[in-house]
């Protein structure tokens, strides 16, 4: 069992996965050195931001199968092994970025980016079953910049339910918001899996 | 021909369709992926500049500077991805064995499947500024378009499509378009907002100071500059003679270095925003800054309550001016037009009652004091309130009205000072108006006559 | 190569000059030897490649496309040499090619794709249409030139493929395993239209059907292990089959495994009369 469990993180590149999510906590820590925080919490925004954004797209790529129609007869179910997997690998970037921000207490310090790599994972995931993986990063791509960008003007009761990516941490709409992501794009993705692709990588 | 064409005779038997002359190159426009493109790169400037539209609609220059800070931070990264996904294609789809076999040159094979998306990136590009020039055109407020960032920043998109298009076919990983695209926004990100030197402005978005404008070859280098590294780059890959790549490499450089070595002196100020038109048949004279000048009617029209009770009034400054730096000796500063999307939106005053107030104020020139003595700040509140009372006004004097004893004290001897400015006689105000505007600016109770 | 006669019904030209011809050709994949000096010439006509997985067949109609690069040798086509690059354009001019792992666009329609094609190998733009029409026709999918290719099934995919091969009318036409994926009626049509273009241009076609070869072809290579194992009519390699008894169900693949046991057979290569000049060395 335990064998088949390491083929099968083996048959989806997930050591390669976490070594890139590595990487991306790297440049995380990088990023977050050269904003200069402390003399304003604001200014972590773009990496509590960027780097789930960044973090969620590789995961999303990596729930890719390359024998699609093989893993469809297994007799196995299915459900679990995305569920572990998806989740271990929502938990391994989690853990690792919000160690890259960790520090003098900030709204935006490791629970922001625990929420953000929660919610962008989330995002990721229903995408990885409606789009298919090779464009899975495309929805939470878009949607993210859409409110990184827009969301600096934007006034309203509202705005901690869309703009959940650049809530200060003590925000628990946006926790909500997110959490719902993450159960939501799980729950599709464990259900149905990754849309089928084309032919070829 | 072969019994193969056999198969469906009726078919075409009753539907006859000439064979249609379109260019084949037109599927690899219409089809797939590059409409797509084009079509985002449109949603995401119109929503981008939407959002923030009371800060651009209306004035030329903040149009041109709005619409190229999103082209640049949002334009290029999705050019950059855009085009790294169709470079992606012949690898995605297999083709490349048979694209291996064309008599085509290679730089021709590559041209044909990256030029439509840039061409439509491009398209997308130019519908978002046009439909934001448009959106200014029928509120603004003087100056005239500025064409040449756009017209730059569309070969500068098309350029980062182009080399999207190489990275893709060179990088075969699937995170490399995402990643490519956050490299590309945080890349000119920081350079464009960060300090980075005179090397900083070889970066397509470099953030200036509003009232500047970039010198009419700027653009023309910065084409220069990404066009000939991209073609470079092309080059190389493509083609059989790969020194042919040097060509536009050199152009490339002489283009940074002339932007490297101009710097700073990129850009200046706009030669518009030092003049300014005035309307001159108001005491004192009212100026606008000349890139807003059709403006100046309405600020009059807000003004005119206040420009008409001074009539005759002396000891008043010349004119409220509008430009760069502090005011002259004789001139104070008209209430702020910029940054527009606040007291100006869409070419409107959004609260001429407000702005007149704060000509007022102006006008009296005691904003910088740190106190004020009792009887002059009666003497300014009846003046404020004769000119052009503050629309909030009855709010602080209902609070007045309701708090402490000292303060409905307060209030007493203003209604009271109100009263007598409003119950003298034409000549005597106008007497005693230019009395007061002999002390305008001055914090002392000395020489503020009594009311 | 010979004039033998063949199983075809039209009689190709009399001693056609060879418009294909390798000279001591070598490919080498990494480490791996694919081609092993290989001397062999194509006339006008059919040409069937048989052979085993991984013998070579690939490899040499991809270095006959100008695709892949010989590490050694000459390749002549059209009497030009095909390492002169700005012989390669005119060589190609008249080159089809489908290649094993075809690809192509699925958002085009047929008309498109091959329209696509048939402008890449620099056909003049007048003559496109025409030229798509009629392509699209011989293989069978006039009805179908309109449909977008990601609505077709296997097979007809495989036609496009033929389609764009044939687009140019080429005077080397190089198919590699074009029958993979055809119905038993579709492969029928398929040999016909083999025959009609090998009735005027050099058609090189690789496959593993050997009934497509006995079919279809004018003559038979065999290649082994990156050498030419036997050169041959169809008619020559099915009665190998019947004197020399190798297993199989079909004459000619008798004559195949005859041919193969034969040539691997070290002591047996050097006096085989059959065994044309490719393959002794």
């Amino acid at each position: 069992m335990t064998h088949g469990f390491l083929l099968y993180a083996r048959a989806r590149t997930v050591p390669r996965t976490v070594l890139v999510l590595v990487a991306t906590a790297a440049l995380a820590v990088l990023g977050a050195r050269n904003l200069n925080a402390y003399l304003d919490p604001t200014r972590q925004v773009p990496v509590v931001a960027l780097a789930p954004l960044f973090a969620a797209a590789v995961i999303g790529t990596s729930l890719h199968s390359a024998s699609e129609e093989l893993d469809r007869t297994a007799v196995r179910p299915w459900w679990r092994r995305r569920l572990v997997h998806l989740l271990a690998l929502t938990g391994c970037a989690a853990l690792l970025l919000a160690a890259t921000v960790l520090g003098p207490s900030s709204p935006f310090g490791p629970s922001a980016m625990i929420r953000n790599t929660l919610g962008c994972t989330g995002l990721t995931a229903g995408a990885v079953a409606v789009l298919g993986t090779r464009l899975s990063w495309l929805p939470v791509f878009g949607y993210v910049s859409a409110v990184y960008v827009g969301s600096a003007s934007a006034r309203g009761t509202l705005v901690p339910v869309w703009a959940w990516p650049v809530q200060p941490a003590g925000q628990h709409v946006a926790w909500v918001t997110a959490v719902v992501l993450l159960v939501a794009g799980t729950a599709l993705y464990v259900v149905r899996g990754a849309r089928p692709e084309g032919r070829r990588d | 021909m072969t019994l193969l064409t056999e198969r469906a005779p009726g078919k075409r038997g009753t539907s006859p369709r000439p064979p249609r002359a379109r260019h084949p190159l037109r599927a690899e426009a219409v089809r797939g992926f590059a409409p797509w493109a084009g079509a985002a790169m449109t949603l995401t400037l119109v929503v981008a500049l939407a959002a923030k539209s009371e800060q651009w609609q209306g004035g030329w220059t903040e149009t041109r500077d709005h619409v190229h800070t999103a082209a640049m931070l949002l334009g290029v990264p999705l050019a950059l991805a855009a085009g790294c996904w169709q470079g992606g294609r012949e690898r995605r789809r297999g083709t490349g064995e048979l694209l291996a076999t064309v008599v085509r040159g290679r730089t021709a094979a590559f041209l044909a499947s990256a030029l439509p998306v840039a061409l439509w990136l491009v398209a997308g590009y130019a519908v978002a500024t046009a439909l934001a020039l448009l959106a200014t055109w029928y509120c603004a407020m003087g100056d005239r378009p500025h064409p040449g960032t756009p017209l730059g920043d569309a070969v500068v998109l098309a350029s980062t499509a182009l080399t999207g298009h190489l990275v893709g076919r060179l990088v075969a990983w699937r995170l490399a378009a995402p990643l490519l695209a956050a490299a590309g926004y945080v890349v000119l990100g920081v350079v464009g907002y960060g300090d980075r030197g005179s090397a900083g402005h070889l970066s397509p978005f470099v953030d200036h100071p509003l009232d500047s404008a970039p010198v009419w070859w700027q653009p023309l280098a910065m084409v220069a500059w990404t066009g000939g590294l991209t073609a470079a780059a092309v080059l190389a890959y493509t083609a059989r003679r790969r020194a042919v790549a040097l060509l536009p490499l050199v152009a490339a450089v002489a283009a940074g270095t002339l932007l490297v070595q101009t710097g700073d002196g990129l850009w200046r100020t706009d030669p518009l925003a030092r003049r300014q038109v005035c309307d001159t048949s108001t005491t004192p004279q009212i100026c606008v800054n000349a890139r807003y000048r059709n403006l100046l009617p309405q600020i009059t029209g807000a003004l005119s309550g206040m420009t008409g009770r001074l009539e005759g009034v002396e000891n008043l400054p010349v004119r409220f001016e509008d430009r760069q730096g502090r005011p002259g000796p004789d001139e104070v500063e008209l209430p702020m037009i910029t940054p527009i999307g606040w007291s100006v939106v869409r070419g409107r005053l959004t609260d001429p009652e407000e702005y007149a107030w704060a000509a007022g104020m102006t006008l009296q020139g005691r904003g910088e004091c740190d106190e004020v003595a009792p009887r002059v700040a009666a003497a300014d509140d009846a003046v404020e309130y004769y000119l052009a009372p503050s629309p909030l006004r009855r709010q602080f004097d209902e609070q007045y009205a309701r708090g402490s004893a000292a303060e409905r004290a307060k209030l007493g001897e203003r209604l009271a000072a109100r009263e007598r400015l409003a119950s003298l006689g034409e000549e005597e105000r106008r007497a005693w108006l230019s009395a007061y505007f002999a002390t305008r600016s001055e914090c002392g109770r000395n020489g503020v006559p009594a009311l | 190569m010979s004039t033998a006669p063949h199983t075809a019904s039209r009689p190709v030209p009399e001693a056609p000059a060879a418009t294909v011809r390798t000279t001591g050709l070598h490919v080498r994949h990494r480490r791996t030897v694919a081609l092993d000096s290989v001397d062999l010439d194509f006339g006008p006509g059919v040409h069937g490649l048989l052979g085993p997985n991984g013998a070579g067949k690939t490899s040499l109609i991809r270095v006959l496309a100008t695709v892949a690069e010989p590490s050694g040798g000459r390749v002549e086509i059209l009497g030009h040499d095909t390492r002169d690059h700005r012989r390669r354009g005119e060589v190609r001019r008249h080159l089809g090619y489908l290649p094993q792992d075809f690809g192509y666009y699925p958002g085009f329609t047929v008309r498109e794709f091959v329209a696509y094609v048939a402008w890449l190998k620099e056909m003049p733009a007048d003559r496109v249409p025409a030229a798509v029409e009629r392509a699209v026709a011989r293989v069978g999918l006039a009805d179908r030139v309109d449909t977008k290719v990601r609505r077709l099934s296997g097979g007809m995919i495989r036609r496009v493929g033929i389609a764009q091969a044939v687009v140019n009318d080429p005077r080397v036409l190089l198919l590699d395993e074009p029958t993979a994926g055809l119905d038993p009626e579709q492969r029928v049509e398929f040999r016909e239209l083999l025959r009609e273009l090998g009735a005027s241009s050099t058609v090189i076609v690789s496959t593993h059907l050997v009934e497509d070869v006995a079919a279809a072809c004018t003559e038979v290579t065999l290649v082994d292990a990156g050498r030419v194992a036997y050169r041959g009519t169809p008619l020559a390699l099915a009665a190998l089959g019947e004197s020399a008894g190798g297993p199989g169900d079909h004459p000619i693949e008798r004559g195949y495994t005859a041919a193969l046991r034969a040539h691997r057979a070290p002591e047996a290569r050097a006096g085989r009369p059959s065994a044309s000049e490719g393959a002794a060395r």
